[in-house]
């Protein structure tokens, strides 16, 4: 069944497109034609805005209840290390480790090593350096995806899109890069779920879905560096993996 | 309010309040009403920016593509010699 914005999207564009060539038709009347152009172009804009698929407040608790397995799984598997956020042709994926936080297996991962732990075939556990580690799906990977964000697009209207006007998950969002350094500050973002294991590997809710929203429209893995929580704003710093940006930075 | 249904809001309301003003005004130029109405759009997209189904906006398109013709042909009105 079509949802209600398309029905009255349609609806408005077919009744202005109507009287608009009656008024200039039949009439000869300027004025009506006008008011058809003016109806028909509210229409459009009904019919291009993305309509509302489910309240905010309602998004944001169930992405803070699908973080409730990975936080159990992390806490399982012992797992401490900081994610990577992987874009790939199958969706995005989150990479965590087995090293100690801030290192892989005591060597620097690469671009392109990360870019192929995310191809087919996927599997749960995966190891890298040999060293085992967990391709997850993280909570912001579909909702990104649907979201229309694709390369190219400016990261912070990206995050901004995402975590604030679908997800409701802050209130504001700035970003700024520099080199491959990705710093990003949330204001107010909701109250924070009990799953320490995930805001520590994955960042909290709000920022780990910042972290896809970046990826996808970076092209390139990155990795959350640090986060803190300084009276209601909340800062995270990511490091971005593309051979451009290393190759800028040196 | 929500961004998406602010912008429908404001963008209608916009857009009607200048076409009765120019109804009053007896305005019988359409290219008059088009570009207001192209002119509110783009202010609006450029303000609220709201999130669209469509990476192009064909709308947007449109609307330019209509602004430049009424402009095109009232510069040529100008430079016409009489």
């Amino acid at each position: 069944m079509a949802e209600r914005n398309t029905v009255v999207g349609i609806d408005l564009l077919v009744a202005g497109a109507l009287i608009a060539s009656m008024g200039y038709l039949l009439v000869r009347s300027t004025a009506i034609n006008a008011f058809g152009f003016s109806l028909a172009t509210v229409g459009a804009v009904v019919l291009l805005v993305v309509p509302e698929d489910i309240a905010r407040p309602a998004l944001s608790r169930l992405l803070a209840d699908s973080t409730a397995n990975l936080e159990a799984l992390l806490e399982e598997t012992g797992l401490r290390a900081r994610a990577y956020y992987i874009p790939s042709p199958e969706g995005l994926k989150s990479f965590v480790s087995g090293g100690d936080e801030g290192s892989n297996g005591g060597a620097e991962i690469t671009a392109d090593e990360l870019r192929t732990l995310a191809r087919p075939p996927l599997s749960l556990i995966i190891e890298s350096r040999g060293r085992k580690g967990l391709l997850l799906t993280p909570p912001g990977a579909t909702l990104v995806r649907e979201a229309a964000l694709g390369a190219g697009d400016d990261p912070e209207e990206a995050v901004r899109t995402v975590v604030v006007e679908t997800s409701g998950l802050a209130k504001g969002a700035r970003l700024v890069q520099e080199g491959t350094s990705i710093k990003l500050e949330l204001n107010s973002p909701v109250s924070e779920s009990r799953t320490p294991y995930y805001n520590r590997c994955l960042g909290t809710l709000a920022t780990s879905v910042a972290a896809c929203a970046i990826a996808r429209v970076l092209g390139s893995p990155i990795r959350l560096m640090e986060e803190q929580l300084d009276g209601a704003t909340r800062f995270a710093v990511f490091r971005l993996f593309s051979e451009e940006a290393s190759k800028e930075e040196r | 309010m929500d961004t998406k249904l602010r912008f429908i809001l404001v963008y209608s309301v916009i857009v009607f309040s200048a076409y009765t003003a120019y109804v009053f005004l007896n305005q019988t130029d359409l290219g008059v009403y088009v570009s207001s109405v192209a002119v509110i759009y783009f202010a609006l997209r450029l303000t609220l920016n709201p999130q669209y189904r469509t990476r192009v906006d064909f709308l947007g398109l449109i609307l330019l593509a209509l602004f430049a013709y009424f402009v095109a042909e009232r510069v040529l009105q100008i430079l016409e010699p009489t």
